[in-house]
């Protein structure tokens, strides 16, 4: 190329911007997911999900980074939510399990439809810790196939299309906060029920 | 850190990089995102603000890597709708349709050198690559520009 070529190459790429609410959406999503920790269990779904495709792919070697995964912890770390979760019906958890992998497939990090106050982040810490000591939600989160089925947004909705918890504009309830908890563990412990998961941990296992 | 400041500075030179290698508005939105998460999640010391970009580069063409690898992406939007979305002039359409139509190691390695300035020797360090392939990969980019350029002005 020439060096008229290559000025050409820079000029119509200095051209190129983002759309312009890229740069606020992506600081209110980083936020949320950082302080939300869903960042940390999407790079957990990532890690595994690479593994297994890494392991389909190029058949079995050791798995070193999914070994980085809590030390072969699981998730669910209280006996009281490992009970419950075990009370979930093959059938739901096969449900939850497809949702998780399309949300893989699409690459949808969850979204909120805004940020948490500072009064519901404090009370989600104290539920988070009740939560684990046996006290659950009432109901189970309310979910639509998509986000345009969605009749009141003055409720709690999860669209599993967009994979976003739709806020109510007024703060969240405590039940409301116990409903979210209770869904990230259940697709925690859904995801670790998978065989192939199942079966990446056992063989990082024997490799230490 | 101050993501805000940081997502100001330098999510537009991402947002080229990350789009020519995806190809698909959603994906490199994500990508970027995945980049901002990692930056405040590591916290990392940057001696100026040189290392700063290069070390937010490496984190996002790593994530493309991730997506193009192991990850199903949205849908790829075709080159010549992706080209006039991008820009509006016609030569520089030309120009981007071009380097859409390299492989998307490629095309790293050609936004890397031509338009954010590094040499080989840096799009080796940030890519993790050789310097030979950084130049093999200049080198094609280079002959497939020419040949274009030939095709559309020679005619």
């Amino acid at each position: 190329m020439s060096e008229m070529n290559g000025g050409q190459l820079r000029h119509a790429m200095k051209q190129v911007h983002m759309k312009e609410n890229m740069q606020e959406e992506i600081i209110m999503n980083v936020r949320t997911q950082m302080a939300d920790g869903t960042y940390r269990r999407n790079s957990f779904k990532r890690m595994a999900m690479s593994a297994a495709a890494f392991m389909l792919v190029f058949g079995a070697v050791s798995i070193p980074v999914y070994a980085g995964y809590q030390g072969f912890r699981s998730a669910i770390t209280s006996d009281k939510v490992l009970a419950r979760m075990q009370e979930i019906p093959k059938d739901e958890q096969q449900d939850i399990y497809n949702m998780v992998q399309y949300e893989q497939r699409s690459l949808h990090a969850d979204q909120f439809s805004r940020e948490y106050t500072e009064k519901e982040m404090s009370r989600r810490k104290v539920l988070q810790q009740e939560y684990e000591n046996g006290r659950f939600p009432e109901n189970t989160l309310t979910m639509v196939e998509n986000a345009g089925q969605i009749q009141d947004y003055g409720e709690l909705v999860y669209a599993k299309d967009t994979s976003c918890f739709y806020l109510p504009e007024r703060e969240l309830t405590d039940e409301e906060i116990l409903q979210i908890l209770d869904f990230n563990s259940i697709r925690e412990y859904v995801l670790e029920q998978n065989p192939e998961v199942q079966r990446l941990k056992e063989e990082a296992i024997r490799g230490e | 850190m101050d993501l805000e400041a940081a997502v100001r500075k330098h999510s537009e030179m991402l947002y080229r990089i990350c789009i020519v290698i995806l190809g698909s508005e959603q994906d490199t939105q994500d990508a970027i995102q995945e980049t901002f998460c990692k930056y405040l999640e590591k916290k990392p010391k940057f001696v100026d603000g040189e290392h700063e970009k290069a070390w937010l580069i490496k984190v996002a063409t790593n994530h493309c890597r991730d997506i193009q690898r192991f990850r199903f992406r949205h849908p790829k939007v075709p080159i010549e709708e992706l080209a006039g979305t991008l820009v509006s002039q016609q030569e520089d359409r030309e120009a981007v349709r071009e380097l859409l139509q390299m492989p998307p190691k490629q095309r790293a390695v050609m936004v890397l050198h031509y338009v954010e300035g590094y040499q080989v020797k840096e799009i080796a360090g940030i890519l993790g690559i050789t310097e030979h392939a950084v130049k093999k990969r200049l080198q094609r980019g280079r002959e497939q520009f020419r040949t274009a350029w030939k095709e559309e002005y020679c005619r």
